[in-house]
């Protein structure tokens, strides 16, 4: 795995359970990617425009001030491309209102092979959109 | 490499933790007392990663291993990991030699960082 380009894969993680947090954080710690960290929509939404682009987020369905699907819908009405994978617990959601935005769905308890094998597809993938409108 | 042994009853968290050490470090996994005592006469470990209560005994399971490990292999280092309990058992794990004493949830960059101190 080439860490040098890694390094350059930009995260945003969007959570507040403590756990959670911190596995993802070691998570983008071994795998060498760049992780930036809000606790809830507002400001994930506030660190897109400030500090994007991200290469991919990774929000949990549940967090405080709004709810995953309106953190979608604000999301996708100003960033149509990112990569969005969405956490869950069973039966927590509708997937087809997560799918609809265009996200990847993973339940938890999360499966950190799983969770790698759909983030370097991803990566692999590349940039899918221009900066203006990524 | 370093050898780690994890043991604990949630295999989430044991999957979660052999994931994030993989690359530094070879990892056995156990789910049950007996298993893990028998991991422990078979081969050294550098680290030992014990959850306190492994069943639903009520009973401190990990700190049994830790008087375990102290039997076979003295030198191995010991990380209990537990849910929220009296500072007695805290104390008790530290008397009896191990080197952290995690409360979930498991802070996992720190303990990657404890991992890593002791490959130096």
């Amino acid at each position: 795995m080439n860490s040098s380009f890694n390094n350059n894969f930009k995260v945003l993680i969007v959570n507040d359970d403590p756990y959670v947090r911190s596995f993802l954080t070691a998570f983008c710690e071994v795998n060498n990617y760049d992780a930036s960290f809000a606790s809830n929509g507002n400001d994930a939404l506030n660190l897109i425009e400030q500090k994007g682009p991200y290469l991919l987020i990774i929000a949990d369905f549940l967090i405080p001030n709004m709810r995953g699907i309106e953190f979608i819908t604000q999301l996708r009405g100003r960033w149509k491309n990112i990569p969005v994978i969405a956490l869950s617990s069973p039966g927590e959601v509708d997937k087809s209102l997560i799918e609809a935005g265009g996200c990847m769905f993973l339940e938890k308890p999360i499966d950190p092979y799983v969770l790698e094998k759909e983030v370097e597809a991803i990566r692999s993938a590349g940039i899918r959109a221009m900066p203006e409108n990524y | 490499m370093l050898r780690v042994l994890i043991v604990d009853d949630q295999a989430a968290i044991i999957a979660t933790l052999s994931y994030v050490l993989r690359k530094i470090a070879s990892v056995v996994q156990s789910e049950s007392l007996v298993h893990a005592q028998n991991a422990l006469i078979r081969e050294k470990f550098d680290l030992a990663i014990f959850y306190l209560r492994i069943s639903d005994s009520g009973k401190h399971e990990g700190l049994e291993l830790v008087r375990f490990v102290r039997t076979t292999h003295p030198e191995t280092k010991v990380i209990i990991m537990a849910g929220p309990c009296n500072e007695a058992v805290r104390k008790e794990a530290y008397e009896l030699g191990a080197m952290h004493f995690y409360e979930k949830p498991l802070d996992i960059s720190h303990l990657i960082s404890q991992v890593q101190s002791l490959m130096r």
